[in-house]
C-alpha cells in the first residue's frame, strides 16, 4: 500500500495507535506504516507540535508515545466510527 | 487517578467494540471469498465433466440432437461462455482475496507486549486504512466500489443461473457410467448451495460497503476538526470541538 494512497487522517491515527500500545522508535513505524521517510518526520513532527505523542529518550534512542491528548484524539476516533456503525 | 482509568477503559472498550465489527465484517468477506473459491472449483468441474461427456459420445447436448450442426455450434458458444463466467469469478476471488489478506495481517493480534498500557489492539486503524485503500482503489467517478459490487452480485446471479441451467441440460442425460452419474448430482446440489451462499454474502456486502462509502467523509471532517487543534490550547480535544 503506497503512502499517496493514504489520506492524512489515517496517517495521523495509526500513528497515534500504534504509540499508544507502547513506546515505539522511528524506524519501527516506518516499517508498519509502509511510509515514505519524509512523510513519517512530517507526521511526527506534526503530532509532537500539537502534543499528541511525546518524544522519550530510551535506551540511547529516541521513542515516541501517544499522551493522554492524544488517547482523546484517537478515543474521538474510535467513537466516530463506532457510532456509525451502530447505525442500522 | 480515577478519571484516568475511566478514560482508559473507555479507550478499551472502544477499540474492543471495534474489533468484534472488523472481526464479523472480515469473517463475512471471508465467507463470501471461500462461497466465490468453491464456485469456481465446482464450475471448473463441471465444464471438463461435460466436456469429457461430450467428447467420449457418453451424451449427445441436446440443442446438437435437435438443430444438428447449428445446435453445436451454440452448444460451443454456450460453454465457451461459461469458461468466461468462471474466469470472472477468478477475478472476484483475486478483488476480494487481496483486500481479505491485509485485513487479517491488520486485525492480527499483536502479542509482543505482556501488559498493554491501555490498549488491546493496533491493527483497528489499518483495517481502516485497508478498506479505504481498497475503496480508493476501485472507487472511479463513475464506477464506484459500491456500483462494482453491485454488478458483482448481479453477475454471480446470471452466471449461476446459466451454469446452473446448463448442469440440468446435462443432469437428464443419464450417463452409463454410475460413478459419473452420482458425482454430477452432487457437483449439482454443492454448486446450488453454493451459488445461493455467495449471493446472500454478496448483498450483505455489497449493504457494507454503502455504510463505509458514507463514513469515509465523516472521518475526513474528523480530519479536519483534528488539523485544528493548537498547540496553545491545552483542553481536551473533545471540549475543542464545536
Amino acid at each position: 500500500m503506497s503512502s499517496s494512497r493514504r489520506n492524512r487522517f489515517e496517517i495521523w491515527a495509526e500513528v497515534l495507535e500504534f504509540c499508544l500500545r507502547a513506546k515505539r522508535t522511528q524506524t519501527w513505524l516506518l516499517r508498519e506504516t509502509r511510509l515514505k521517510t519524509s512523510a513519517i518526520k512530517e507526521t511526527l513532527q506534526f503530532l509532537l507540535s500539537r502534543n499528541l505523542i511525546e518524544e522519550l529518550n530510551e535506551d540511547n534512542s529516541t521513542k515516541y508515545h501517544t499522551t493522554s491528548r492524544g488517547e482523546e484524539v484517537l478515543k474521538r476516533f474510535y467513537t466516530l466510527v463506532n457510532d456509525y456503525f451502530d447505525l442500522k | 487517578m480515577e478519571k484516568t482509568e475511566n478514560k482508559e477503559n473507555g479507550l478499551i472498550r472502544s477499540q474492543k467494540s471495534l474489533y468484534i465489527k472488523f472481526k464479523k465484517i472480515n469473517g463475512l468477506f471471508k465467507l463470501h471469498l471461500s462461497s466465490l473459491a468453491l464456485l469456481f472449483l465446482l464450475g471448473f468441474a463441471y465444464v471438463i465433466l461435460w466436456t469429457y461427456l461430450v467428447f467420449t459420445g457418453q451424451t449427445v447436448p441436446e440443442l446438437s440432437r435437435i438443430y444438428g450442426l447449428f445446435g453445436t455450434i451454440v452448444t460451443i458458444l454456450m460453454t465457451s461462455a461459461l469458461f468466461i463466467l468462471i474466469i470472472q469469478i477468478g477475478i472476484q476471488i483475486i478483488f476480494y482475496g487481496l483486500f481479505i489478506l491485509r485485513g487479517n495481517r491488520s486485525l492480527k493480534q499483536n502479542k509482543e507486549e505482556k501488559t498493554p498500557r491501555n490498549a488491546l489492539y493496533d491493527g483497528i486503524v489499518p483495517y481502516i486504512t485497508n478498506f479505504y485503500a481498497f475503496f480508493n482503489r476501485y472507487s472511479k467517478q463513475k464506477t464506484t466500489l459500491a456500483i462494482r459490487v453491485k454488478f458483482f452480485l448481479l453477475f454471480n446471479f446470471f452466471s449461476g443461473f446459466f451454469v446452473i441451467f446448463l448442469f440440468t441440460r446435462i443432469l437428464d442425460t443419464g450417463s452409463a457410467n454410475d460413478l459419473i452419474n452420482i458425482s454430477m448430482v452432487i457437483i449439482f446440489l454443492l454448486l446450488l448451495f453454493f451459488w445461493m451462499m455467495s449471493l446472500m454474502t454478496s448483498f450483505k456486502i455489497q449493504k457494507e460497503i454503502v455504510r463505509w462509502e458514507k463514513l469515509f467523509p465523516k472521518l475526513e471532517e474528523w480530519a479536519q476538526e483534528f488539523e485544528q487543534v493548537s498547540l496553545e490550547n491545552s483542553k481536551p480535544f473533545d471540549e475543542e470541538a464545536p
